[in-house]
């Protein structure tokens, strides 16, 4: 403040200048989501083990420090976070980091995220097992009405030798639909598969408190117990939204 | 201004340079005095007549002549009393004395001249008119004269101590104080327009009044309440127009000084007891000094005023603690004072006023003015508890935590510089007002040692720790105590029985300073013609800009909250941002700056149809653009048309009646502080730290040291998945970002208004006393705020109920009064004005800050952040008040010696507000969720409150009178509860949706606030003024 006390005549002459008069609101920028994302994953090519990879929860932040040239984006899925600390390469890491490609939304509505590096952690000890994430055509649909909360992206998804190609679709926030007892414990079926309630998803998260915007279409995956958006393509909105 | 020595030194410099270069003022006005001039005996128009009018405000004398219809016209006026004189060849001459023109009014002077040699039989007296048959706006003129015979500025209210000229907005009706000033028709104070001989004085951060002037300064201050002309515009709430004093022929002055000793005032103004500490707020002293000096530098010509002042207040908090014991449900039952704990403190403010103004007539067509002001203040400071600036109340009134965390020193320097020029051109058919200005304030808001803001040494260097554990701690933990046994508990295990439920520790927490600068440029066309009677017609530009910088910061880089069951520490307030997955840096401040243009036009025409009735049209067109801290383009707020239309009949023709309405739209100005909040906002880190337990390593502040190394080590923090704020795959395990992107706006985003009619009629029922009626409608259209659909994970900014944010309720605020009035102004040696409102105020939507928690937050307060918020809101609001009666009286009695006995008497009356019942919400908190709708608890009673002022006269030299008075505030002492507890609970629980019935919330399985329902806060007591005053 104190530093440039500016003088009324600044003020005069800047006001005269008249610079700077807008008809139209700004852009939305880029952002995204910050914390865990529910991500459903749609088998574009591949069979065999990996070829089925259930619902999971991604983490994304992204990173503008003040006068940073690119702004960066971080994805650490489930599968790679389940292993972290057992991976002893440190070239290794769980989370793919990428940066955004452009500061505004393209005319299309998407954010696109370059230059994804790889996810990986590789456990040595047996029985051992090897999981790889590399993420490519990674799009935020960014709106007011959808800031970076609905996105896609197409994943090439290894575990040891078997390889798939998904189409991710992922929406923030993370919302479990697993049916909690009133201690709050989780409920299974009697086969052992998660107990869920499709109307979890339209409630605060048990953990975060973080809820689903209602215009998005969701359903509760009951594999996963979360509650993935219900659309191939994105943005999507319910009817009358 | 960071150094506080610095800050005298310049209000010093000031003051001499107003000294030293007689600063600069107006003479040149708004108002006018119109008429025609008829032939006494024909009854026909006389043309070419000579009509002079003079006034100790005009500099000179203003002429103007008759035109064919018998009509004449002066304008650009300034407020005054003035003598009229009508000559013509072949008439005798007729002189009017004692018209009493107010701020922006037209007022209509007929006379009849009788034909020379006519022997005076018939009558051609013209009664003093006092209606304003030019405009149809409502609200009242408050002059000088109304000023000083009646109590005004209760002692304790805000700005009561330099007695700023806005308590003067209380006397119109449809007026009543809120938290932070004056709620005009129903609208919030800070939705209100400030202008200052034409300049604008709003706060920009805010939009509450930046310059606080006594009331010594002021010659007349207009409340305009509503059906304003498109010349004002950016406010949806009223105006206050205030026109300074000036310089005139003659030079005249006075000395003066007020003095509220603590010692009359009938008891405390405030007693809160929060577990194991009591505070009691008393007033000590309140009171001011000063001096105005006017008159020639050059007879006719060139006038001078020059005033300065300075106010000091003082109120003393007084500690003590208790001993508490409960219950066996855990309420407290009773408490004890601990003995030798008292403590008090005291609360400083000292303000300063300073005022300087030329008035230059440069020739009868043209005139300049310039005025300076300033009313800069400071408060707290070491050992000291400062004041709020915004709600000009003591900081803190419950004093739970170390002085250290408590107190801090506030200083403000604002200071206002206007240059008019009033120029006249085609025989006063064409008038030009132009005006420059600059409006300026610096805040600081520091730890109470004055150490730098964002600095490593001194307090603020010092972390803030909020204590605030569930099983609370005890107050002997804080604060050694000669026999901490005293708060053992009653049972071994249980709560202590001196249970600290909150308590601020360490540093002072948030601090910030901020300069707001507005320079405004203003021009007004005014062209006088005739087409089917006569036109003033009207066009005007007016161009502002605002910057705003600031920095903020938290003492020793982070404020941190216990655990509500005290196994950690929130890092719960730090600035700083993420430069990778838990990379986090943390900054000792943030700076913001922003800005805003604005462009304001208008035009209008008051058309005398035929000379019978006038017909006001008039079209207003603003437009803002706002700017973030990155100087990016933040808001768009185009094309606010506003319309404004209304016809004025005077049924008399006389000038004495006048049947009028109004329709008009208000757009508001959107100020600095939303976006200062919002694009971006101040990037935060959040994290969480194990607290020591035992043997187990982690933060405490009572057994560890500055700098807190323990709070800040990267080996005690905790996941935000354990603390419930993340899920665990998030790539910041340990670090929470809080904003650092704009917040995104609805691209349909329209800017705040609201519509207004007026319908009303006034009658001159005899000489200088007038009646009148007036309805009054206002509602909302568009209204902007933050909003959240994902439960506040993320916001934009939007219209509630409309564009993206159509699943919100629409904001609403619908009011409509009634106001039956009689106002006599003062002749005679007497006055009295009367008011009755009837009024309903009700909808969701209560403007720029939420009653109910004092939240301050243009545009962004937490009211429409989610829709579940605002389940059962739409009721009657918290303004509302169905009654209220208003009347003031004075009488001026000439005792033998020449001494004049002053006497004014006020009586103020209002029901009471609407009460509701409140729960706590998962994210927001206390006092968020309305269990049933709005208003459904009933309300408060009656509030009376009568005033009383006497003062006296003398002369003690020949032009030299000097006054003693005493003001009395609430003369009888009334003592009605105006608050009542409305939290029914603090657990979290969802509303009973569209109920009205109070018994159902009984069937809540929730626990009941003991307190619900209790009155949280009375009138306040009687205090008394006493004033002195030298005057020539």
């Amino acid at each position: 403040m104190r530093p440039n006390m500016k003088s009324p005549l600044l003020g005069c002459a800047v006001l005269l200048s008249l610079s700077g008069c807008a008809f139209e609101q700004p852009p939305v920028r880029c952002i995204v989501g910050r914390g865990g994302h529910a991500v459903r994953y749609v088998l574009k090519e591949g069979s065999g083990a990996c070829a089925s990879k259930k619902p999971e929860i991604v983490g994304v932040q992204k990173y503008n420090p003040p006068g940073a040239q690119t702004q960066t984006v971080a994805l650490q899925p489930d599968a790679l976070f389940r292993l972290v600390g057992e991976d002893a390469d440190e070239s290794h890491s769980p989370i793919s980091l990428g940066s955004l490609r452009e500061d505004m939304p393209g005319q299309d509505g998407f954010c696109r995220v370059q230059d994804v590096s790889e996810g990986r952690q590789q456990v040595t000890e047996e029985p051992g097992v090897d999981v790889r994430y590399a993420w490519s055509d990674v799009r935020f649909h960014v709106s007011a009405a959808a800031p970076g909360t609905q996105w896609l992206a197409t994943v090439r998804y290894t575990e040891g030798t078997c390889s798939a190609t998904y189409e991710a679709i992922g929406v923030f926030p993370a919302v479990s639909c697993h049916v909690r007892n009133d201690d709050g414990d989780l409920e299974y079926n009697e086969d052992g598969t998660p107990k869920t309630d499709a109307r979890l998803c339209r409630e605060p998260d048990y953990d975060t408190l973080l809820a689903l915007d209602e215009s998005f279409p969701v359903r509760c995956d009951e594999a996963s117990a979360l509650c993935v958006l219900d659309s191939d393509s994105v943005p999507a909105f319910k009817r009358g939204n | 201004m960071h150094n506080p020595g610095s800050l005298a030194r310049a209000h010093r410099a000031v003051l001499l340079l107003v000294w030293l270069a007689a600063l600069p003022a107006l003479a040149q006005g708004t108002s006018v005095i119109t008429g025609t001039v008829m032939d006494a005996e024909t009854k026909k128009p006389l043309a070419d007549a000579v009509v002079t009018a003079t006034s100790p405000n005009l500099q000179g004398e203003k002429v103007a002549l008759t035109d064919e219809s018998g009509l004449y016209r002066l304008p650009q006026l300034p407020p005054g009393t003035y003598t009229l004189r009508l000559e013509r060849e072949g008439y005798q001459p007729f002189a009017r004395e004692d018209v009493q023109l107010r701020l922006e009014t037209t007022l209509r002077v007929n006379v009849m001249l009788l034909p020379e040699g006519l022997q005076s039989t018939i009558d051609v007296v013209a009664q003093a008119p006092t209606v304003d048959v030019g405009s149809t706006t409502t609200g009242v003129n408050v002059s000088a004269d109304f000023a000083r015979r009646i109590a005004l500025s209760a002692p304790g209210s805000k700005g009561s101590a330099s007695r700023s000229f806005e308590s003067l907005a209380e006397v119109a009706p449809g007026v009543q104080a809120d938290t932070y000033g004056m709620s005009i028709n129903g609208t919030s104070s800070p939705e209100n327009g400030f202008v200052i001989d034409g300049l604008s004085v709003g706060d920009p951060a805010f939009g509450l009044l930046g310059t606080q002037l006594s009331v010594e300064f002021v010659q007349e201050v207009n409340v305009i309440s509503g059906g304003f002309m498109p010349e004002y515009g950016r406010a949806t709430g009223g105006v206050m127009n205030v026109v300074t004093k000036s310089g005139s022929n003659q030079f005249h002055g006075s000395v003066f000084g007020t003095l509220a000793p603590g010692g009359l005032y009938a008891g405390r103004m405030s007693t809160l007891r929060e577990g194991a500490i009591g505070t009691d707020v008393r007033m000590w002293n309140q009171g001011d000094v000063g001096f105005e000096l006017g008159g020639p530098i050059l007879q006719d010509k060139l006038w001078f005023f020059v005033g300065a002042a300075t106010a000091a207040n003082r109120q003393r908090l007084e500690r003590s603690l208790y001993t508490v014991d409960f219950d066996a449900a855990g309420n407290e039952t009773n408490a004890t004072p601990i003995a030798n704990t008292r403590r008090d403190w005291f609360a400083d403010q000292r303000s300063y006023q300073y005022i300087g103004k030329l008035t230059y007539n440069l020739n009868a067509d043209h005139a300049l003015s310039l005025s300076v002001m300033g009313t800069p203040y400071e408060s707290g400071g070491k050992g000291r508890f400062g004041f709020d600036p915004e709600d000009g109340r003591v900081e803190t009134r419950s004093l739970t935590g170390s002085f250290d965390a408590l107190a801090h020193r506030y200083t403000n320097d604002s200071r206002d510089v206007a240059l008019k020029l009033n120029s006249s051109f085609l025989d006063k058919r064409l008038l030009l007002d132009a005006s420059l200005g600059w409006h300026h304030q610096s805040n600081t808001f520091l730890a109470s040692d004055g150490s730098e803001l964002g600095g490593s040494t001194g307090l603020a260097g010092v972390p803030r720790f909020n204590y605030r554990r569930a099983n609370p701690h005890s107050i002997s933990e804080f604060e050694a105590l000669e026999d901490p046994t005293v708060c053992d508990p009653a049972t071994p295990g249980g709560t202590t029985r001196c249970p600290a439920y909150t308590y601020a520790y360490a540093g002072p927490g948030r601090l910030n300073d901020d300069v707001l600068d507005r320079y405004q440029a203003k021009v007004v066309g005014t062209y006088l013609m005739e087409a089917l009677g006569h036109h003033v017609m009207k066009a005007g530009l007016d161009l502002d800009y605002v910057t705003a910088t600031g920095r903020v910061a938290f003492s020793g880089m982070g404020t941190y909250r216990e655990d509500r069951r005290g196994r950690f520490w929130q890092l719960h307030r730090s600035m700083g941002y993420m430069l990778g997955p838990d990379e986090p840096k943390i900054l000792p401040l943030w700076n913001t700056a922003s800005s805003s243009n604005g462009i304001g036009a208008f035009v209008q025409d008051s058309w005398s149809v035929l000379d019978k009735v006038s017909l006001n049209v008039g079209l207003r067109y603003d437009m803002q653009t706002l700017y973030g801290g990155d100087g990016r383009l933040a808001v768009a707020l185009p094309n606010q048309f506003s319309p404004r239309i209304g016809v004025v009949y005077d049924f008399t023709q006389q000038g004495r009646s006048k049947l009028f309405a109004n329709y008009a739209r208000y757009y508001q100005n959107t100020v600095m502080e939303m976006v200062n909040a919002q694009f971006p906002g101040e990037r935060r880190l959040q994290s969480f730290y194990r607290a020591a337990r035992g043997t187990t390593p982690g933060c405490d502040p009572l057994r560890q040291e500055a700098p807190y190394a323990e709070c800040r080590d990267p080996g005690n923090l905790q996941t935000l998945y354990d603390r419930g704020y993340s899920n665990e795959q998030d790539p910041n395990a340990k670090w929470l970002p809080i904003r650092g992107d704009n917040v995104p706006v609805d691209p349909r985003l329209e800017a705040q208004s609201s519509d207004e009619f007026v319908v009303g009629g006034e009658y001159q029922l005899f000489d200088d006393a007038r009646a009148g009626l007036t309805y009054t409608r206002r509602y909302m259209n568009a209204v902007i705020e933050d909003m959240s659909n994902d439960q506040a994970t993320t916001f934009f900014l939007g219209n509630p109920g409309q564009g993206i944010a159509s699943s919100f309720p629409r904001a609403v605020r619908d009011y409509d009064a009634v106001t039956v009035f009689l106002d006599k102004r003062f002749s005679n040696q007497w006055l009295g004005q009367i008011s009755y409102t009837w009024s309903s105020l009700r909808g969701n939507y209560t403007g720029m800050f939420r009653p109910e928690s004092g939240q301050l937050a243009p545009n962004i307060t937490s009211d429409f952040d989610l829709a579940s918020l605002l389940q059962n809101r739409l009721g009657p609001l918290p303004s509302d008040r169905a009654h209220a009666i208003k009347a003031y009286g004075a009488r001026e009695f000439l005792l033998p010696g020449k001494v004049l006995l002053d006497v004014g008497l006020t009586y103020r009356g209002q029901s009471g507000t609407p009460l509701s019942v409140l729960g706590s919400h998962d994210l927001y908190g206390d006092g968020q969720v309305y269990l049933l709708e709005r208003g459904a608890a009933g309300r408060l009673p009656w509030v009376h409150n009568i005033d009383a002022r006497v003062g006296v006269g003398y002369p003690v030299a020949r032009g030299v009178v000097a006054t003693l008075s005493a003001d009395v505030f609430n003369v009888f002492n009334f003592q009605q509860e105006v608050a009542r507890d409305q939290n029914y609970t603090f657990d979290v629980v969802d509303p009973l949706v569209n109920s009205r019935d109070l018994a159902a919330l009984e069937g809540l399985d929730v626990k009941r606030n003991p307190n619900y329902g209790k009155t949280t806060a009375y009138q306040a007591p009687r205090s008394i003024r006493v004033s002195a005053k030298l005057s020539f």
